[in-house]
């Protein structure tokens, strides 16, 4: 009797096992078509967005998006299932969540090219209005797919990498201006340099843990500058340039003039440093610029510096996108359209976090200097296009010129081995 | 077979399946899938092609992977034997001088890395190791020397990280050796001391060679995890510097997972099991002959 329970036993586990690796019945559709009153059943959105309230104390990314979502659920007949996600991996986890239909119907996008190049965003042309073309404004920095259609809706555009400078040091160091060109900035780290031995003048964070995360503020302002573009015309790959190789140079020469220390290739924090008084410049994202005054970091900062290509800089725009899953892709747009909304985005910047607006009619200005950047230097704001196994290469690049840094590579010979390993490697 | 071996053996055969079957779907068929994705261009969102030998034509070409194999197998040789004779060492003394409470308090403590997060460890070494502050150049500044760049240098770097997965790592194979030295026949020991044998004759007359199932154990699990070292290496150096402490894990993770070059990844996969077998191998004839 026994071994008769413990068989049946055995059969059910089995049963069992082999029921989980079954797949779900296919959902019925729910999407309610074009033009057609909403049925008695709400359709379901599942939404996904990272977490932006950094701060302590502050309303939590997830009960600001309910409170906001009510009014759209309300007026669609719909339920918007929202999931607020970390930062950790995030490409990685949005990614292999639209891979299937349990993923994501609206989702916040950051690298935008493999998403599009294996065809899991919906093309969003079709939903978009003139009315929205002229309120949008930065519309057309989304992602487009080989076609020219737009897969991807702009909502977190900004944050460009400006340069920050710890005044209290620069005045001990005589300095009352702050720099404009390369050379000019060259000379007051050396300034700085002299006048206080123990502070790194200049900080960046060559060793950070990957390479998106190396080049973003420590690469592409001086890229930009240099006049450099990250793809020509046709789309392909574009860093083997006069603008990469005058970048790396004067990278290289801050180091060989001892403006960096041998510490610029580890995992030290640039922030950190900064805020402790241990260096004195660091290029970073504005968003950081609240951290900075309220550690009591007496701070100016400008846009950038004149390279040989003028003034510019990076900064980044993150989209919201419709899987191509969606079953209602017409609902999800107008999701799209109410989050980005002013209606949403003034309170969330105000709330949650900064960031130029939107829209038009928004009312959110961002704090000054910065809204004045936004306003005057627009046009000297540059995005680093996401390509074809970009995360490869920018770690490639990131461990050659840490090879540099050490006096291993020339700058030359870091392009070369660089654009080498991309064309054999990642893209052949 | 008469038909009570019959029936046992359906018997057996039921009791086993539910534990093989989950073998099967977990561990065995992805060998199969990553060796036959090893064969193809795939991105998870579109149905694999079939392109012959081109990944591993790539593979065998890939400058990037070839210094990471390296400093993976120089990963492993500086962990795999230190942590070994350390745990063996280590669980030697608490079984020989330290069988009481404070040696269980010892087991705890030695215990308790393993039981740390990665994330944790990392940043409490990275404290440690900074070349500016850091508390190892601090008290090596109060007799004159350094400081160091511990991360800073590729050689340092590298050592500086093994030694931080040893000591994540002794705790548990201390436990693993202490449980087979407190296994060894009380008989042998006590004919061992009646003989007149010292502490130093006992240990490596007696300890070592009872030791040896648990040594192959332990040796082979150091050896395929430091072949998969992944965690404590990004977290302390993000794999440099210029490479210097980049794994062969790291770049199967790195290709599969931020390029989502699945068939890529998996030809490397297939050459890193290829390597550990290979290393298996001679480590298995090594013990195999030391007992012949």
């Amino acid at each position: 009797m026994k071994k008769l329970l413990a068989l049946l036993l055995a059969v059910v586990l089995c049963l069992g096992l082999l029921a989980g690796c079954g797949e779900d019945p296919a959902p019925e559709g729910t999407g309610t078509p074009e033009g057609e009153e909403p049925s008695g059943d709400p359709v379901e959105l599942t939404l996904w967005l990272p977490v932006y309230q950094f701060s302590d104390g502050g309303i939590s990314d997830e009960d600001f998006w309910n409170g906001k979502l009510d009014a759209f659920e309300a007026e669609h007949n719909c339920v918007v299932n929202l999931e607020i996600l970390s930062w950790t991996d995030y490409a990685t986890v949005v990614y292999t969540g639209m891979l299937s239909d349990e993923g994501p119907d609206v989702c916040y996008v950051t690298e935008t090219f493999d998403l599009i190049d294996a065809g899991l965003l919906a093309p969003l042309d079709e939903y978009i209005t003139d009315e929205d073309r002229e309120l949008y404004v930065f519309l057309d920095q989304g992602a487009y797919d080989a076609d020219g259609n737009l897969c991807t809706w702009p909502m977190m555009a900004g944050n460009p990498c400006v340069i920050f400078y710890n005044m209290d040091m620069l005045e001990a160091a005589g300095i009352t201006e702050l720099p404009t060109t390369w050379d000019e900035f060259f000379d007051v780290c050396v300034a700085l340099k002299e006048a206080n031995p123990d502070v790194w003048p200049f900080i960046q964070s060559w060793g950070a843990s990957n390479g998106v995360s190396a080049l973003l503020a420590s690469f592409w302002p001086f890229f930009f500058q240099a006049g450099g573009t990250v793809l020509d015309e046709e789309g392909n790959l574009n860093l083997d340039s006069e603008a990469t190789l005058e970048t790396l140079n004067f990278i290289n020469k801050l180091k060989t003039e001892g403006i960096f220390d041998d510490s610029i290739v580890t995992m030290d924090d640039p922030n950190g440093k900064f805020v402790n008084g241990e260096a004195a410049i660091i290029i970073n994202g504005t968003g950081n610029a609240s951290t900075f005054t309220s550690e009591g970091v007496n701070w100016e900062c400008s846009l950038g510096l004149e390279g040989s290509g003028g003034l510019a800089t990076n900064f980044s725009v993150d989209s919201l996108a419709i899987s191509n899953f969606c079953e209602d892709k017409a609902l999800a747009a107008e999701l799209i359209k109410y989050i980005t909304s002013a209606e949403c985005m003034d309170d969330y910047h105000e709330q949650i976090y900064g960031m130029p607006s939107l829209t038009t009619d928004a009312t959110y200005t961002e704090p000054e200097p910065f809204q004045s950047m936004y306003t005057d230097d627009a046009d000297k704001m540059h995005v680093v296009p996401s390509f074809e196994g970009s995360a490869s290469f920018m770690d490639q690049f990131q461990q050659n010129v840490q090879g540099m840094l050490m006096g291993q590579l020339t700058p030359e010979q870091v392009i070369d081995e660089t654009m080498t390993y991309y064309n054999e490697q990642i893209v052949a | 077979m008469s038909p009570l071996m019959r029936r046992q053996a359906a018997f057996g055969v039921a009791y086993i399946t539910p534990g093989m079957l989950i073998f099967l779907i977990f561990c065995i068929a992805p060998i199969f899938m990553t060796l036959f994705y090893s064969f193809t261009e795939y991105n998870l969102a579109q149905p694999p092609e079939w392109i012959n030998l081109e990944n591993y034509e790539k593979v065998f070409s890939n400058s990037q992977l070839r210094r990471a194999l390296f400093n993976t197998v120089i990963y492993v040789i500086i962990t795999v034997p230190l942590q070994t004779l350390l745990a063996m060492f280590v669980a030697n003394f608490l079984a020989e001088y330290l069988n009481n409470r404070y040696g269980r308090f010892l087991r705890s403590v030695i215990f308790i890395p393993t039981l740390c997060s990665y994330v944790a460890a990392a940043s409490v070494w990275e404290v440690i190791l900074a070349s500016k502050g850091g508390l190892l150049n601090e008290i090596i500044g109060i007799f004159g020397l350094g400081p160091f760049n511990w991360l800073g240098e590729p050689t340092s770097a590298l050592i500086c990280v093994s030694l931080v997965a040893v000591w994540k790592s002794v705790g548990y194979f201390t436990i693993i050796f202490y449980a087979g030295i407190m296994n060894i026949d009380v008989s042998v020991r006590e004919a061992a001391l009646i003989d007149g044998a010292t502490p130093r004759q006992r240990f490596w007359k007696l300890t070592v060679p009872l030791l040896k199932p648990i040594t192959y154990l332990n040796v082979t699990l150091g050896i395929i995890w430091s072949f998969q070292a992944f965690d404590i290496v990004y977290k302390l150096t993000g794999g440099g510097p210029f490479g210097a402490t980049s794994t062969v894990a790291y770049i199967i993770y790195a290709y599969a997972f931020l390029d989502f070059r699945i068939g890529y990844a998996s030809a490397v996969a297939i050459l890193l099991l290829v390597v550990i077998l290979i290393i298996h191998f001679i480590q298995q004839h090594f013990f195999e002959g030391k007992e012949d």
